[in-house]
């Protein structure tokens, strides 16, 4: 009832489902409310599934949405169904690049300026990126290079937990896996991390 | 979840969930609880204590835009999908959009829901009354065996006892589901007066086996749909009741020893009293006898015939006296002996002379002899056979004789007593002598 009179007021965030209902009933800016609720998470997971171009995939991800909305009816939580059609995508993505030798230069690297693979390596020679914070930066890098370590499942599973903010339940149904079994490859991905990251925790 | 699911819910990962949640508790803010101290033997604090600092550095490194053109790109597209969802909405009559608003899973699951909580609702109001009928039909089953005794009620002797109990037969036809043949055959028997309304529910089943068993048999007891005799069920039942009562069983047979023992001694003194009698009862009856047959035979040939009939009698006329002498010389001991043997003795001697006997009329005689000599005895077949054949034989020589009378009478005289002749020709007889 509380919670009820909250959602009326305005005061808590209406729900993936019921926005995704408006928008299926013809309201488009249901979809821009959930495009920016998830279109960053899902950038990061995207990232950190290993896809050369992550906005591509969400992209793709919200196309799919899109143009298979009427579909939709409920049976899972939105955020779940997003997630999978993004997983699907990477996994497809991961296939096409899989003859790839190296990193494309047009890559983003996941930071917060957006730049590309080839901007930052141009840059950080050039050392013009002053205002960031070099501790932040030193540690952006090494947790990229330790998270490209994690095996596939348990970098899937922490991105998803800790970039994208899944419950392990919306982990276990995205990736079709057991709930145990997805606190175990997190726990598995955390003990990896605290141990290549010790020098900055 | 899959079996392959199942198979990775490993103990291991068990532990490692526990972890990860507390874990995630640490994250969250919360304070340890009891299983955050259970796992101190798993895991060390400070591991607890990495992982929280892991969240936080990772939870504060920046999260990279997605590119404008993309988000342009996909706000076009869903603006071109809500037009077209609208569209189709606007398409649809209401019956439609109501039934697929229905027809979606949660409105499906919730009215799924309801229905199997009214119908459960409803199944458990409906128990209350289905299970008192089962305490009634199962009182009523209890009380079934009293249906194949009521047939018995109808019989002279039940009066008394439908009287103190006229319930039995009244659950009859609709408490008893087993088809029992015997109930059924002997169901007309019952009368109107010995059904009540109505049978006690709360009767105790040893009575009501008790008063079927004094009722009459069960319809084991008679196969064939007649019930047994009423003794033999007695029987049975103390028979029944020496097995399964070895020392009472043992009394009663001592008692009927005693009483065995008893009726000997009294049938031993009755029989030497008896025996007297009997002897001056044949002898006057042997003298009635042959009065009768005397007065009966009008040639010399019947007289000499009937003396010759005569002549165990006046054997006997001639014993008896001795006898009588010998049973008052002998003491009160030997007395019952010899008397009971003696009447067994005179039985066998009449039976031979029966059998000896080569006329009808001898065998008559003998006959009544043995009647009463087996009387005297005690062998009541015997006497019983002996009177049916004494009938048969009396029969035979009533015949005999009258054919021989028939025989013996002239034709005058015959004509005489001819009831068929007409007085007419009577009369021309007359006037002829």
């Amino acid at each position: 009832m509380l919670s009820w009179l909250l959602m009326v007021l305005g005061e808590e965030p209406v729900s993936d489902e019921t926005l995704f209902a408006r928008y299926q009933n013809g309201d488009a800016r249901a979809m821009t409310t959930l495009y920016d609720r998830h279109a960053r998470p899902l950038r990061a997971f995207a990232q950190q599934r290993g896809a050369a171009r992550p906005d591509d995939i969400v992209q793709d991800a919200f196309l799919r949405v899109v143009r298979n909305g009427a579909s939709f009816q409920g049976q899972a939580k939105f955020r779940t169904w997003l997630y999978t059609i993004a997983r699907n995508l990477c996994v497809d993505a991961s296939r096409r690049d899989r003859f790839r030798s190296g990193p494309s230069l047009d890559a983003p690297t996941g930071s917060e300026d957006n730049r590309t693979l080839g901007d930052r390596i141009a840059n950080d020679s050039i050392g013009t990126d002053a205002s960031r914070n070099l501790a932040d930066r030193q540690f952006q890098t090494a947790f990229d290079a330790a998270m490209a370590q994690l095996p596939d499942e348990q970098r899937e599973v922490f991105a998803l937990r800790e970039l994208s903010g899944l419950s392990f339940a919306e982990i276990a149904e995205a990736t079709a896996s057991n709930e145990n079994t997805v606190k175990s490859r997190m726990r598995y991905a955390l003990k990896q991390l605290r141990e290549a990251l010790s020098d900055f925790l | 979840m899959t079996r392959r699911q199942a198979t990775e819910n490993t103990a291991q990962e068990r532990v490692d969930a526990a972890v990860v949640d507390a874990y995630e508790r640490r994250v969250a803010g919360h304070a340890a609880t009891a299983e955050d101290a259970a796992l101190e033997a798993e895991i060390a604090a400070a591991e607890l204590s990495a992982y929280v600092s892991l969240h936080q550095r990772v939870a504060n490194l920046p999260q990279g835009d997605v590119a404008l053109g993309v988000r342009s790109v996909v706000l076009t597209a869903a603006a071109l999908g809500a037009q077209e969802h609208a569209a189709r909405l606007n398409a649809q009559s209401p019956l439609v959009r109501a039934l697929s608003w229905i027809m979606r899973p949660g409105p499906l699951l919730a009215a799924v829901t309801a229905a199997a909580v009214l119908v459960a609702v409803s199944v458990r109001h409906e128990d209350a009354p289905l299970a008192g009928a089962h305490e009634d039909s199962a009182v009523a089953m209890a009380d079934a065996p009293t249906v194949q005794a009521a047939p018995e009620v109808a019989k002279p002797a039940a009066p008394a006892l439908a009287a103190q109990d006229p319930a039995p037969a009244a659950p009859a036809p609709a408490a008893a589901p087993t088809p029992e043949p015997p109930a059924v055959v002997a169901a007309p028997e019952v009368p109107a007066a010995a059904a009540p309304p109505a049978a006690p529910m709360a009767r105790p089943m040893r009575t009501i086996e008790a008063q079927t068993a004094s009722l009459g048999p069960s319809p084991a007891d008679a196969p064939t749909g007649h019930a047994a005799p009423r003794e033999e069920l007695a029987k049975r039942e103390v028979a029944a009741d020496a097995e399964q009562k070895p020392s009472a069983g043992k009394a009663k047979a001592e008692v009927a020893a005693a009483d065995e023992t008893l009726q000997a001694a009294t049938a031993s003194n009755d029989r030497d009293n008896a025996g007297k009698k009997a002897n001056l009862a044949n002898l006057e009856q042997a003298k009635l006898d042959v009065a009768n047959e005397r007065a009966g035979y009008r040639t010399p040939a019947s007289g000499a015939q009937a003396a010759q009939d005569n002549a165990p009698v006046a054997a006997q006329m001639a014993a008896e006296p001795q006898q009588k002498d010998n049973a008052e010389t002998r003491n009160a001991g030997t007395r019952n002996q010899v008397a009971g043997k003696a009447a067994a003795d005179a039985v066998e001697r009449w039976r031979q002379s029966v059998e000896d006997a080569q006329t009808p009329e001898e065998r008559v005689v003998a006959l009544k002899q043995l009647v009463v000599a087996a009387q005297n005895a005690g062998e009541d077949k015997i006497a019983k056979a002996a009177q049916q054949a004494l009938k048969a034989a009396q029969a035979q020589v009533v015949a005999r004789k009258r054919a021989q009378s028939l025989q013996e009478t002239p034709p005058s005289q015959r004509a005489k007593t001819a009831p068929s002749q007409g007085s007419g020709e009577l009369k021309a007889q007359k006037a002829k002598e």
